[in-house]
């Protein structure tokens, strides 16, 4: 197992902590804000030690290039998706939840 | 156990629960969802086959029947789901 | 493709995992998420049956447009609070049926499951007419060659019936009889700034998905999937990109009119319908896929916006 295959390894399963601690809150958290806000985690971060880990593993640059290109195009996607759903939510009037 | 043979098996199930969901369902857009995922079991197990062929390249004709398959299934999916909305003020609604 | 790895064995068992799920949740709202990561994992699944064409096609047709489809008619449904029919049936009745269900379900699968083992492993006879004419078919991408020279009928039909589908869904779905994409709810200057950002580089990957087709996998239909959600976000954020009203019928129907211009020509040029030529065949292909690209991507996206026009607000969650 070479360096890039470990550091690879290491980031893979990083970034899966982030998705499975983005998925707990997607299941766990009480209002629409809160699962946004845990969902960006997995997006964001998780993704992207993730996208490095194939980087690493990948056989040329251009396919590493791309694959950080995929990345940047999922945050623009679950920026705009996060927003359209808080805005509605908001619209239609559902208050994020305070501590009793 | 070739990775066919696994996938192909997993088409089998995707068909069946396909299968069942378009018959045993009450809602409309969940038979419709039945259907979906009946005709993703039957391109599954299609496709599966195809891998089979000798040599390094899987057959292409197989591969594009499925790609028609999927144009045409969405073409149905969106007529039937245009029917179901139109039908929908006399179903159920979004809930079983 | 060696044996069986790990990842074979999690996503042959994730799928119909995903599949039950999105057929026994309550919520259909959810049954459409669970729906939609579904297409997604078989799309990897067609990745690992190498099956890259098939991959992109699920991925952009089979999990986004089916996934948007369904979403856009359960929004359009008639929220929990209007139930039209209580409950009738007893609770054991009920049991029954789900238990008729399931045996039900276990039978298709065994049966199914055991053609599945013993079909007999030997080429079908098309492949090997395949692989001998392939050379000459003008393309690298065997399935390409399939697609539009060995089977091109198929292909040409597959767009008819695209095209009767849009016109099904625009006479069923929506009252207003303006023929192009315009107006919208959803409004904002996040999706405007993300429509200004994404659209060049969707337009790009559209067309060199087309151009790649012939060699690599790609194609006009994969192509015409991403051009078409290109075409929903402008749609949706109410970016003047749009095709005027009186041409849109034009651009629905140009591509099918183009193959079939195409085919007619063949009679004349070489003696048989879609009958091409070796040396020439790549360009009649270009010029037709080149055609398919704007106008299936156009009537995926037709499918979608004209599939209600009934966006309720209030029947919400």
């Amino acid at each position: 197992m070479t360096v890039a295959d470990l550091g690879a390894a290491v980031l893979a399963a990083a970034g899966s902590m982030f998705f499975v601690a983005g998925t707990l809150g997607l299941v766990r958290f009480p209002d629409v804000y809160s699962r946004l806000h845990a969902l960006t985690k997995a997006d964001n971060v998780g993704l992207g030690l993730i996208v490095l880990a194939t980087i690493l593993r990948a056989q040329e640059a251009g396919i590493g290039l791309r694959l950080a290109a995929a990345w940047l195009l999922v945050l623009f996607a679950s920026a705009l998706a996060s927003h359209l759903i808080a805005r509605e939510a908001l619209r239609r009037g559902i208050r994020p939840m305070r501590r009793p | 156990m070739t990775p066919a043979l696994l996938y192909g098996l997993s088409g089998a199930l995707l068909v069946a629960i396909g299968l069942t969901g378009a018959i045993a369902s009450r809602s409309l857009v969940r038979r419709i969802l039945g259907f979906n995922v009946l005709g993703s079991g039957a391109f599954v197990i299609i496709i599966a086959f195809a891998r089979r062929v000798a040599g390094p390249v899987p057959d292409p004709v197989s591969h594009a029947l499925v790609l028609t398959g999927i144009v045409v299934t969405v073409s149905a999916t969106a007529v039937a789901l245009a029917l179901a909305v139109r039908l929908g003020d006399e179903e159920d609604g979004r809930h079983e | 493709m060696n044996g069986v790895a790990i990842i074979d064995v999690l996503l042959a068992a994730a799928v119909p995992v995903l599949a039950a799920a999105a057929l026994l949740y309550r919520d259909l709202f959810r049954a459409a998420v669970v729906f939609i990561v579904l297409g997604l994992t078989i799309a990897l699944v067609w990745v690992r049956l190498d099956a890259p064409d098939i991959a992109l096609a699920e991925a952009a047709v089979g999990a986004g447009i089916t996934g948007a489809l369904f979403m856009r008619a359960l929004g359009a449904l008639p929220g929990p609070t209007r139930s039209a029919h209580p409950v009738r049936s007893s609770r054991f009745q009920r049991l029954a049926v789900r238990g008729a269900a399931g045996v039900f379900a276990g039978i298709v699968a065994a049966l199914v499951a055991w053609a599945v083992v013993t079909v007999p492993s030997s080429d079908p006879v098309l492949t090997s007419l395949v692989r001998d004419a392939a050379p000459d078919s003008g393309v690298g991408n065997p399935v390409t060659a399939v697609l539009l020279n060995f089977r091109g009928y198929d292909t040409l039909l597959e767009v008819g019936v695209l095209l009767l589908a849009a016109l099904g869904v625009s006479t069923i779905g929506a009252h207003r009889h303006a023929a192009s994409l315009g107006g919208t709810r959803v409004r904002g200057p996040v999706i405007l700034a993300f429509a200004h950002l994404v659209l060049p580089g969707l337009i790009v990957l559209a067309a060199y998905l087309l151009w790649i087709g012939a060699d690599l996998p790609g194609g006009a239909f994969q192509g015409a999937a991403v051009l078409a959600g290109a075409w929903l976000i402008c749609a949706f954020a109410g970016f003047p990109a749009d095709v005027a009203p009186g041409r849109m019928p034009a651009v629905l129907a140009g591509g099918f009119c183009i193959f079939l211009l195409v085919a007619a020509g063949m009679v004349l040029l070489n003696g048989g319908l879609l009958r091409f030529m070796p040396a020439t065949a790549k360009w009649w292909m270009l010029l037709i896929e080149s055609g398919l690209l704007v106008s299936c991507a156009a009537i995926l996206a037709t499918l979608v916006f004209r599939l209600t026009d009934d966006d309720r607000p209030e029947a919400g969650r």
